[in-house]
């Protein structure tokens, strides 16, 4: 009988809890439900009925329906169930357990079923039980349970990043920047990923993995061509960027290709960490940074 | 908050492995957190430069704004290893180191504790533990009543400096004394002496001299609590902005500094404890007041030539290459290159400015390996120049025997040249290179790290290569690296600065701008 039971420390730990319980058989099921937590309370035994009714597994199609697929650890529980009802049947040969099965019932068998658990006899477990028949290698439902319980979150979007930006105002006029046409929503590309490793190009060495970011790339576009405000503009768009969105975030922040006459040194400038981080220390520029954030609060 | 917990080992957000790839088939070394000294703060401020002391013992790291401050940890001596059987059960882990046996002769005692001084090698995996933050420098501790009066007297102009402080070099000086030199975004220098007991018997009189209302202050000097503070000694201006990065020359005798102003200013320094720099009894006996006898500092030279912010200088050895001195100065600069500047009969000029189609942005960084022969560079572009220094007479074997006559090259002495032998051009997953770092010459593995806007650090080892029983690697005109090591997700956000240990090959420091700095266990 115990070798139907393919976890034998089940045996060691019950007969310990539950010394007062003389079916050693119908202990064995107890111990696969505990294992398994299909039992409500920590000593069903007290108010069988009641208790387990509101947890009761009746059979192995809510099985499958609770947790997806069938798992190794369901197997076991209907294997012990089973040994654990019909003991005798479980010993003798299959010709007389048909006849025998209603006397050998353990004392516990018709609280199991007024419970609702499927109880199946040992020779017909393997037809009957859906678990036996379509054995499955997917993990316990305790580990599923582990990955459905990370995190999730709505990908932020160009338009919130728009939002974030949209309503900055120019260092020179009383007016936002989607009002001057500087942002434009076409302008702004986002990517939110959580990190992960991709294969890349590595052509020094043997090679190499490249991990992907979550980005935002702006390009704004100064009135023009010779704005002497475009490197402020971008810093201002780029220190409420920083300040509003979390930091997994690269942010890039450039001049839309050929509006702007020194193009290049503003990106490169707005590029570099230090200089945006030492400017930032600057009262002065930071006073007007954070007046064209503020003041476009203010407009909207 | 300066130790770690004791009982579990930190870890950063991501379990940090080496790379996995399978094309990494070279791929041996892992690099996994050791430690973190300080932790990372959401929305703090950035830590931007590590710096180990000569001896790996004192770990500087700066704190940007806006809480802007130095933190100097110090890795506590192991005692136990030199008393009783804890002692004797750890060295038993090294297995060349004799067990220190309980009669030994009070010679192989001192042998021992001489040992002990500049080995710091820690074999177990609670390293970072040892490692104690002593003293948080801030440059506007202006309500420190006790001595406030003599620390503006030394700084003047202090209560209005918050701005970032970018980088910090401890002075190769002797262990006696502990000498920092800070650059900050406002433009100055400043250099600190750690005050401690010992240092202070041969200074009492200086201080004396300077301060005598205060008599209490010098009993305090005497608690432990102010052993470990730092005390401004000079304050070096010039810089006409933000300062970027500082270097000592190997002996202590030259310290150069650099920034927004597209200048390098090379002063020269008389430490305490230095090569040529004037030893104690000379600062002690002369009559020099304040704090001057401390160490004196002169502006050498102020170079220009760069065209945008110079962002990171390193001295390096000339090899008779480059001027008439024996230290060449490598500067990195927003402008995209490189310069190398040398001595000509004590003048400083520039001696080459190195192709600058290699790097296609800022250069961020210039690292030097141990010999000083072979250089990487680290961009915007996110990619790493290798180069290689070619001696004058390599040089005209190559153009061709010629003109066998001219082993000296042309303008002055030297004559060598820097060639980029190599790129990784992807290095950073296309992101900047902040940070370059070579293993000291002591760590014996010659291994390169970088870190970046990746968030990563990557451990590069050069792929030897062996041709007829000769091993070619770092004389190899194409050197081959394979990225041994990884650190995913480093940091949360960029690495800013990643340092070797100079004696411990297997031990690296590494900061962020989450602000939090950490220990690496390097293991290959």
């Amino acid at each position: 009988m115990h070798k139907e039971n393919p976890n034998p420390t089940i045996h060691a730990t019950n007969k310990r809890s539950l010394p007062s319980q003389s079916s050693k058989a119908t202990l064995l099921g107890s111990a696969a439900i505990h294992r398994y937590h299909l039992g409500g309370s920590p000593s069903p035994y007290n108010d069988p009925a009641s208790e387990w009714e509101r947890e009761a597994v009746p059979d192995d199609e809510d099985l499958s329906h609770r947790w997806g697929s069938i798992t190794a650890d369901e197997r076991s529980v209907a294997l012990a169930l089973s040994a654990a009802a019909y003991p005798i049947a479980s010993a003798s040969n299959y010709h007389s357990s048909t006849q025998s099965s209603a006397d050998s019932e353990s004392p516990k068998l018709d609280i199991l079923q007024q419970a609702g658990f499927a109880l199946y006899h040992p020779h017909r477990i393997h037809k009957q039980c859906r678990a036996i028949r379509y054995p499955s290698f997917a993990p316990s439902a305790h580990a599923k349970e582990v990955v459905a319980e990370e995190p999730k979150r709505d990908a932020i979007t160009a338009n919130e990043v728009f939002q974030i930006i949209r309503n900055i105002q120019d260092p020179e006029h009383p007016l936002t920047l989607e009002q001057l046409n500087v942002v434009r929503i076409e302008l702004v590309e986002v990517v939110d990923l959580k990190g992960e490793i991709v294969d890349g190009e590595f052509p020094q060495a043997s090679g190499s993995c490249r991990k992907k970011f979550s980005t935002v790339h702006v390009q704004f576009t100064p009135t023009i061509p010779h704005c002497s405000m475009a490197t402020l503009i971008g810093l201002t768009i780029r220190v409420k960027l920083l300040r509003s969105l979390p930091s997994r975030f690269k942010v890039v922040v450039k001049i839309e290709s050929g509006t702007h006459a020194s193009e290049h040194a503003v990106n490169k400038q707005l590029a570099d960490k230090e200089r945006v981080r030492a400017a930032l220390e600057n009262e002065h520029l930071l006073g007007v940074v954070n007046r064209c954030i503020a003041g476009g609060m203010q407009i909207q | 908050m300066s130790r770690p917990p004791p009982s579990t080992r930190p870890t950063p957000p991501s379990s940090s492995s080496s790379s996995s790839s399978s094309s990494m088939s070279t791929s041996t070394g892992t690099l996994v957190p050791l430690a973190t000294l300080s932790p990372p703060i959401p929305g703090g401020s950035p830590a931007w430069h590590v710096a180990f002391s000569i001896d790996g013992r004192y770990l500087a790291a700066c704190v940007g704004n806006p809480d802007t401050r130095v933190l100097v940890w110090e890795k506590r001596r192991r005692r136990r290893r030199r008393d009783g059987g804890s002692g004797a059960s750890l060295s038993r882990g090294r297995g060349r180191r004799p067990l220190p046996g309980e009669d030994a002769t009070d010679a192989t005692k001192a042998k021992k504790s001489a040992e002990d001084d500049v080995d710091v090698v820690d074999e177990d995996e609670e390293g970072g533990r040892e490692w104690e933050l002593i003293s948080t420098i801030r440059d506007d501790d202006d309500d420190d009543d006790e001595y406030g009066g003599r620390r503006r007297q030394n700084r003047p102009g202090s209560t209005s400096s918050r701005r970032t402080i970018r980088c910090a070099a401890f002075a190769p000086t002797c262990m006696s004394s502990l000498i920092l030199a800070t650059a900050s975004f406002d433009g100055k220098v400043v250099v600190w002496e750690r005050r401690r007991r010992d240092c202070y018997d041969g200074r009492d009189r200086d201080v004396d001299d300077d301060v005598d209302d205060d008599d209490d202050c010098e009993y305090d000097e005497y608690d432990d609590r102010d052993v470990n503070s730092f005390e401004a000694i000079t304050q070096l201006e010039g810089h006409e902005s933000e300062v970027k990065c500082l270097t000592w020359n190997a002996t202590g005798s030259l310290l150069a500094s650099c920034g927004r102003d597209k200048t390098i200013w090379i002063w020269e320094c008389r430490l305490p404890g230095t090569v040529g720099g004037g030893d104690g009894n000379a600062a002690r006996d002369g009559d020099m007041g304040g704090g001057e006898g401390a160490g004196e500092f002169d502006c050498l030279a102020v170079l220009q030539g760069h065209g945008g912010d110079v962002k990171s200088i390193t001295f390096g050895q000339s090899h008779g290459q480059f001027g008439d001195g024996d230290e060449v100065l490598y500067s990195a600069s927003y402008d995209n290159t490189v310069k190398v500047w040398a001595e000509e009969d004590g003048e400083w000029y520039c001696a080459s400015t190195l192709d600058d189609t290699v790097h296609s942005s800022t250069v961020w960084c210039v690292a030097l390996s141990p010999g000083g022969v072979r250089m990487y560079t680290g961009s915007q572009d996110g990619s790493i120049g290798i180069w290689k220094m070619r001696t004058s007479a390599e040089l005209s074997r190559r153009r061709g025997s010629s003109s066998s006559s001219s082993t000296r090259g042309v303008g002055g002495g030297g004559g060598g040249s820097w060639d980029c032998v190599g790129r990784l051009s992807d290095s950073h997953s296309g992101y900047p290179v902040m940070s370059i770092d070579c293993a000291p010459s002591r760590a014996g593995h010659g291994r390169v790290a970088s870190c970046g806007g990746d968030d990563r650090i990557n451990v590069y080892r050069e792929e030897v290569v062996n041709v007829g029983g000769t091993i070619m690697s770092s004389s190899s005109d194409a050197p081959k690296f394979a990225l041994e090591a990884v650190a995913v997700d480093a940091h949360d956000g960029d690495v800013n600065c990643v340092r070797w240990h100079p004696l411990d090959g297997t031990c690296l420091a590494s900061c962020g701008d989450d602000g939090a700095v950490r220990l690496w266990r390097y293991r290959r």
